[in-house]
């Protein structure tokens, strides 16, 4: 048994990239299309978050507040997806609690390595 | 991996600018529906974001374009016309066109200018920044190799800082990794137990590290921490090469450097003679945690000293194997002189010339120690080559094999080494060549295809043993009786032992490869090996089980330039034998000469023994005393008396090599020089049985 990631986005093939890419590595992912559905999957065990800023119904800035504020899991390390232009949201991201951030687009491996970065 | 992705992302681009068409045309009618909007802007952006991830740069550059449109119109800061949705839903098709299309074609150029030029148009230039393929890591910076700086980073994480998901020891962890890092933990402000909050952070760092990287590697460990603790990274030394000549910082200068006291506060404390940070505390100029952690600096900067001057000044040296030997050879002639003035001084009773020469004596030894250390090399040193030769033997013969060596670190004389490597070469080339068998041979018989060649080298007493195994097929005994005889090397009506058999290989003129490879078998045999390893005082023995093993061991002498000797007479000549080689020592009496009859053989306990007198074999004049000595010695394969006159005792000897005019004497391997200025031969105890079995034991066998 890998360590639980949880991804959350609603572009179906970066969820599908990323599971690949942490599957490959050894990791268990589960997926989630949004934030809401996110929030719902955040168990306990779950070691890792990887989410998509801009999402339907509830945002990644706001799953990353709900975590952090009375959640099941609140100090899960969270890692953002980002793109160059969204500075301010990723600024309002590490003032919600977000632990690191990666810039789309990314190769595999800078994601890996993020991710070692903040979970070891 | 990337075309299922790439097509994934097709069909989802598909979707998204299906529903994008309906939204664009809802919004005409409703132009200020903000979830309308949103869910544009956020399709869009998805389009551009995954677009870029599987290398659609062209769609994801121009989704880029659109959604910044959508971003002004989302901020209110553009509303929303037909001419914006005309324009919107042209573009949602020139995008369906590039979905349709193969990446990276080239049609329709200008209809893509068209369009960006008329987005641009309604977007102010200030905001339209063309997004590159993600932002490129810096490239390193190559070139010469950094020197070693020693960093002092501060990390004091915010109290709050596990509500961000951040593991402040995996951040020291990555710290670690750049290079060598110690660590001082404050604990200052730990509260008392029961006020401690489990999900606050208290403790907080100042490390110390040693490294090569740039500062911005350093940097870049905190990355996901800036903002969120204090930290602080200066550089204490630049280059750690300047710390040899420098001392160490004191703890008031490591202080003053942190800010944690003031130069006027250091005079103050300087003034009272005590130790400068007890006295700190005392005068509440700074806190117990602050010296601490300077105290810790120092002793870290004191560490990174010593490597770096042991570093500098080198813990080794390579010296010319020609002082080294005049170096060897002096420290002999040292040890003859002084055993001389040992002598000298018994004989002449003086007190002070006995201490002299006593304290001398000591002297002489552990320097004579020393010597021997330094000759002292690493046996894996030599054997490095062979895993090159290994690999090429390997590869040219279509075997598949693994070399590992086993206690490379026993130490051996580098004489000795250097003799070792053509044997060991020869040796290795056997195993691989004749030893091991195809891979497929090998996998049939349900052996591992890969062939282990193992070196082992280990201590035993005086000597070290190296061997050579393999786990190829063996050696096939009854084949190499049966070649023996074929060459002519044994008659073929002797009875052997299997391991008597084994012994036939080191004849000279003996090879069992049925072919000549251009390997092995080209007349190199192993008499050759056994010869070189004999030259060197060592002894060549070999094991073989069929279908299993082969290994060849060797036993070798530490060092060349001294042996424990045994001394002994016959006639005027003084003799020295290795005394390793030798068992026992006992008088040739009447009774066994009458046992003995014609045929020189003593019965030892329940052994037959041959013996064989040394007055005869080397020439000696005189004749012989009443009651000789027999010193019962073990040659590689046989065991045998040799007759002397009397037996003088151990001697610490060390070995002269005799001069070219002897080289073809080959019974005597060198000669010593004794304490009274006389010299022992040395004799080559194997090369004297072998030619006593070549004259006469033979006869004396064949007649058992």
């Amino acid at each position: 048994m890998g360590k639980k990631v949880l991804i959350a986005d609603d572009s179906t093939s970066m969820r599908q990239m990323i599971e690949f890419t942490l599957s490959d590595a050894g990791y268990d992912v589960v997926q989630a299309v949004d934030g809401e559905d996110a929030y719902t999957k955040l168990t306990t065990d779950v070691k890792l978050v990887v989410t998509d800023l801009n999402m339907p119904k509830v945002t990644g800035i706001e799953l990353i507040k709900k975590i952090r504020i009375g959640s099941v899991n609140k100090f899960v390390p969270v890692i953002m997806l980002t793109t160059e232009s969204e500075n301010s949201i990723k600024e309002e991201g590490k003032k919600a609690g977000a632990t690191a951030w990666i810039v789309k687009p990314f190769a595999p491996e800078n994601l890996l390595d993020t991710i070692k970065k903040v979970m070891g | 991996m990337t075309n299922q992705f790439q097509k994934a992302f097709i069909d989802e681009a598909k979707e998204i600018i299906e529903s994008l068409e309906k939204d664009l045309v809802a919004l005409e009618s409703d132009a200020n529906d903000s979830d309308l909007i949103n869910r544009i802007f956020r399709s869009l952006h998805t389009i551009k974001g995954s677009g870029a991830m599987f290398e659609f740069m062209r769609i994801s550059n121009f989704a880029h374009e659109l959604e910044t449109l959508f971003d002004l119109v989302r901020n209110g800061k553009l509303s929303i016309s037909s001419e914006i949705i005309t324009l919107s839903l042209k573009s949602i098709d020139f995008l369906k066109d590039l979905l349709e299309l193969p990446n990276g074609s080239k049609d329709n150029d200008a209809l893509e200018q068209q369009l960006i030029d008329q987005i641009h148009l309604i977007v102010p230039s200030d905001r339209n920044t063309t997004t590159s393929g993600g932002k490129l890591p810096p490239e390193n910076r190559n070139g010469e190799r950094r020197k070693s700086s020693v960093y002092r980073i501060f990390f004091k994480p915010q109290k709050e800082i596990f509500l961000r998901g951040i593991n402040t020891v995996l951040i020291l962890k990555n710290l670690s990794k750049l290079g060598k890092m110690f660590c001082y933990t404050h604990e200052s402000e730990i509260p008392v137990i029961n006020e401690i909050d489990p999900e606050l952070h208290y403790t907080f760092w100042t490390c110390i590290l040693v490294t090569d990287r740039m500062v911005e590697e350093i940097q870049d460990v905190f990355i996901f921490v800036e903002g969120l603790c204090e930290l602080e990274i200066s550089e204490i030394i630049h280059d750690t090469e300047e710390l040899e000549s420098n001392t160490v910082p004191m703890i008031g200068e490591i202080l003053l450097s942190k800010g944690d006291v003031t130069k006027k506060e250091i005079d103050v404390v300087r003034e009272a003679n005590k130790r400068f940070g007890e006295k700190a505390i005392e005068l509440g100029v700074t806190s117990k945690d602050k010296v601490s952690s300077a105290l810790f600096e120092q002793a870290a900067i004191k560490n990174v000293k010593k490597e770096v001057v042991t570093n500098i000044a080198g813990s080794t040296i390579r010296v010319q194997n020609e002082r080294l030997d005049t170096l060897t050879n002096a420290v002999s002639e040292l040890v003859t002189l002084q055993a001389r003035l040992t002598q000298y001084a018994e004989v002449k009773r003086e007190s002070e010339l006995t201490t002299i020469a006593e304290y001398l004596e000591k002297l002489t030894l552990s320097l004579r120690d020393t010597v021997m250390v330094i000759r002292m090399v690493p046996v894996a040193e030599g054997f490095s080559s062979m895993y090159r030769l290994v690999r090429d033997l390997g590869r040219d013969l279509k075997k598949k094999v693994n070399l590992s060596i086993i206690g490379g670190d026993t130490e051996l004389d580098k004489a000795v080494i250097d003799n070792l490597k053509d044997p060991m070469m020869h040796l290795i080339r056997n195993c691989v060549d004749h030893g091991l068998e195809n891979p497929d041979e090998r996998i049939m018989q349900g052996k591992p295809e890969i062939g282990q060649v193992t070196i082992s080298a280990e201590h035993i007493g005086s000597h070290v043993i190296v061997s050579v195994t393999d786990d190829g097929k063996g050696l096939d005994a009854d084949k190499i009786y049966s070649k023996a005889v074929a060459k002519g090397l044994i008659q073929g009506e002797e009875i052997m032992e299997e391991t008597e058999m084994f012994q036939l290989i080191f004849l000279p003129g003996f090879s069992t490869a049925e072919k000549t490879t251009s390997v092995s078998g080209r007349g190199v045999g192993m008499d050759v090996v056994k010869r070189n390893i004999e030259s060197i005082r060592g002894e060549v023995s070999l094991e073989s089980k069929k279908g299993v093993s082969t290994t060849i061991k060797m036993k070798l002498p530490i060092t060349l330039a001294i042996i424990d000797g045994l001394l002994f007479t016959v006639g005027e000549e003084l003799f020295v034998v290795n005394i390793s080689a030798v068992s026992e020592c006992l008088e040739l009496t009447p009774e066994i000469r009458k046992a003995a009859g014609e045929q020189n053989i003593l019965r030892l306990r329940d052994a037959v023994v041959p013996y064989v007198s040394l007055r005869d074999l080397l020439n000696i004049p005189g004749s012989p005393p009443e009651h000789e000595q027999i010193i019962i010695m073990h040659t590689h394969d046989q065991t045998m008396g040799f007759v002397v006159d009397s037996v003088e005792g151990k001697h610490q000897t060390v070995v002269k090599t005799t001069g070219r005019l002897f080289s073809n004497v080959k019974e005597v391997t060198g000669a010593t020089i004794l304490g009274d200025g006389r010299i022992a031969l040395i004799l080559d105890v194997n090369t004297i049985a072998e030619k006593v079995n070549n004259n006469y034991l033979m006869l004396v066998k064949n007649s058992d």
